[in-house]
């Protein structure tokens, strides 16, 4: 089959590459509809979480048809619609039993890696480096699914493909920073990043009872999509301080609940950019946290900051004055989505939750390396591409 | 076969190759000072540290009848194992160890019966499995699995890193 291959940093090939199989009793074989590029993708392509080899499949935002079960599958069956949870988790351990699905104790084979750089091993993940388990990813025709009646989700008839597919990762992404950053009715709630990750926060914030959602970024057409499509406030950072805008905008409190939705490779027009910059690529520092120091110097006193986007090693210039002498709740994760993709594909059903806008350009998988051109270098307006195998 | 013992051969030179950079890394503070460790690396673990994980579990689950799950059983004549409720309805602990000698250190030296020259990595790699059988049916497979071209030279770090991986942490 074909499969986009990472072969070193910043080099993506399309390859031929043998077909998936069935290896444990709780696998399916998916056949690819649709695979989404992803901001975390970035991390990998850029050699910043370093634990890739040539030749490992790309890709963790999915949907697609079953065609092979393994003989222990009970609920899902050859010939269904699903999408698939980014992470793989068991369903079984006390991570699971918990609903913090993205640290499944068994999900990850590769668990050393993982816990010399963090401690513990968080669960597995599709096409996302060797640190969250090896597996191959879904830039590819086909793709095995390890315990699949826990990760694989019916697709309800009045949900498209192309909406779907979101919620195999940004929606319950989005979901869980507005759900888990403690947003309540009333709220004002600030998200850094207006990609489809943080237009889902923010359009799940709104759906949790915001009062008021403000998104940031500095790219006009993921603002416009933030504003026409979500419903969200703007603020363009590269036309404003955004400090003073926040304060201005809330009355001198500050927003309530802060999202970062942006991660290890931010970037700003502030001088700690070039810092922040200067030390990642000389392996000085690991991560660029600009819109995290931002959330967190931001954020009411007694508020709460939510970090969904990726960060892989440490950073500095790290506002721990602020978050201790503010009083603020700082929490953050991978993704559980198996304990929100039902209740989102129903929100999708019911036309709560539009996410078919974020693709904005759907080619064939054989275009992925100029896909992830337009998608790294913000070229065309792109906001996600997404791939079509067997197209 | 000769294909086998050549995949062998490159798998122990990797080990071997990964154990030194350990010691390297070992003796060098760098590492400690990127992530933000505390405390002292240690150059020689205890031979005889137990190692644990935790199951979603009763003991009686775990060992029915005192039989243990394959993985350890596979060990049983090496090993001494310890079953311990853990708090909070968190399941059992489960611990492993090298069973002590008559001479200090001497069994944790003695590799006869373990597979490989490490039998702390053992342990682990069994603990895990075990864990895995017992809370979800199976043992997690990643290999063979579909992969493009790998270029050694490029990959090589990672190779060591995951030929260890299943075992126990390597920086």
């Amino acid at each position: 089959m074909k499969a986009l291959c990472w072969a070193g940093v910043d080099e993506l090939r399309i390859e031929t590459v043998p077909d998936p199989q069935l290896l444990n009793a709780h696998d399916a074989i998916v056949k690819v509809g649709f695979s989404s590029a992803c901001g975390s993708d970035l991390h990998v392509l850029g050699g910043y979480l370093p634990t890739m080899r040539p030749g490992d499949v790309l890709g963790h935002e999915f949907m697609g048809e079953v065609i092979e079960v393994g003989s222990a599958v009970t609920r899902r069956r050859v010939g269904e619609r699903v999408v698939v949870c980014s992470f793989i988790s068991c369903g079984h351990c006390w991570f699971c039993r918990n609903q913090l699905f993205s640290l499944c104790d068994n999900g990850n084979p590769n668990p050393a890696v993982s816990e010399s750089l963090w401690g513990h091993a968080p669960g597995g993940c599709f096409g996302y480096s060797h640190a969250l388990g090896g597996f191959a990813g879904s830039h590819a025709d086909y793709i095995r699914v390890p315990y699949a009646d826990q990760g694989m989700f019916p697709i309800p008839d009045e949900v498209d493909d192309l909406t779907a597919l979101f919620a195999s990762d940004a929606a319950p992404t989005g979901w869980m920073g507005a759900e888990q950053g403690g947003v309540r009715p009333g709220d004002v709630v600030a998200v850094w990043g207006a990609g489809a990750v943080g237009q889902l926060a923010a359009r799940s914030a709104a759906l949790l009872g915001a009062a008021e959602v403000i998104v940031i970024d500095g790219l006009p057409e993921r603002l416009d999509q933030a504003g026409r499509l979500i419903g969200a406030q703007l603020l363009d950072y590269r036309m404003n301080d955004v400090s003073a805008e926040l304060q201005d905008r809330t009355g001198g409190r500050g927003p309530d609940v802060c999202i970062e939705a942006v991660g290890m490779v931010a970037g700003s027009p502030s001088s700690l950019y070039g810092y922040d910059q200067f030390k990642q690529q000389r392996r000085l520092g690991t991560d660029r946290p600009l819109a995290l120091r931002e959330a967190i110097f931001n954020c009411r006193k007694g508020g709460s900051v939510f970090v969904l986007g990726v960060f892989g090693g440490v950073v500095d210039k790290f506002p721990l004055g602020a978050i201790m002498n503010k009083g603020l709740t700082l929490r953050s994760a991978q993704q559980h989505g198996h304990r929100y993709i039902p209740m989102l594909l129903e929100r999708m059903a019911r036309g709560e939750l539009q996410t078919r806008h974020l693709a904005t350009h759907v080619m064939p998988l054989e275009m992925a390396p100029q896909g992830y051109d337009l998608f790294k270098n913000h070229k065309d307006g792109c906001v996600r591409a997404v791939f079509q195998p067997g197209q | 076969m000769k294909v086998l013992g050549f995949g062998a051969a490159l798998r122990s030179s990797g080990a071997s190759a990964a154990k030194a950079l350990r010691r390297r890394l070992s003796r060098h503070p760098d590492p400690s000072e990127a992530f933000g460790s505390d405390h002292e690396l240690e150059s020689e673990p205890d031979p005889y540290r137990w190692q644990s994980v935790t199951i979603l579990a009763e003991a009686r689950q775990i060992a029915p009848d005192g039989r243990l799950p394959a993985p350890l059983a596979e060990l049983s004549d090496l090993i001494e194992i310890r079953l311990e409720p853990a708090p909070g309805g968190r399941g059992t602990q489960l611990s492993a160890r090298t069973r002590p000698g008559p001479k200090p250190d001497a069994a944790a030296k003695d590799t006869t019966g373990w597979k490989g020259s490490d039998p702390a990595r053992e342990i682990r790699d069994a603990l895990q499995r075990a864990r895995q059988l017992i809370e979800t049916g199976e043992v997690l497979a990643v290999e063979p699995q579909p992969a493009g071209r790998r270029r050694p030279t490029r990959g090589l770090l990672v190779d060591l890193m995951t030929g260890d991986a299943d075992q126990e942490g390597v920086v």
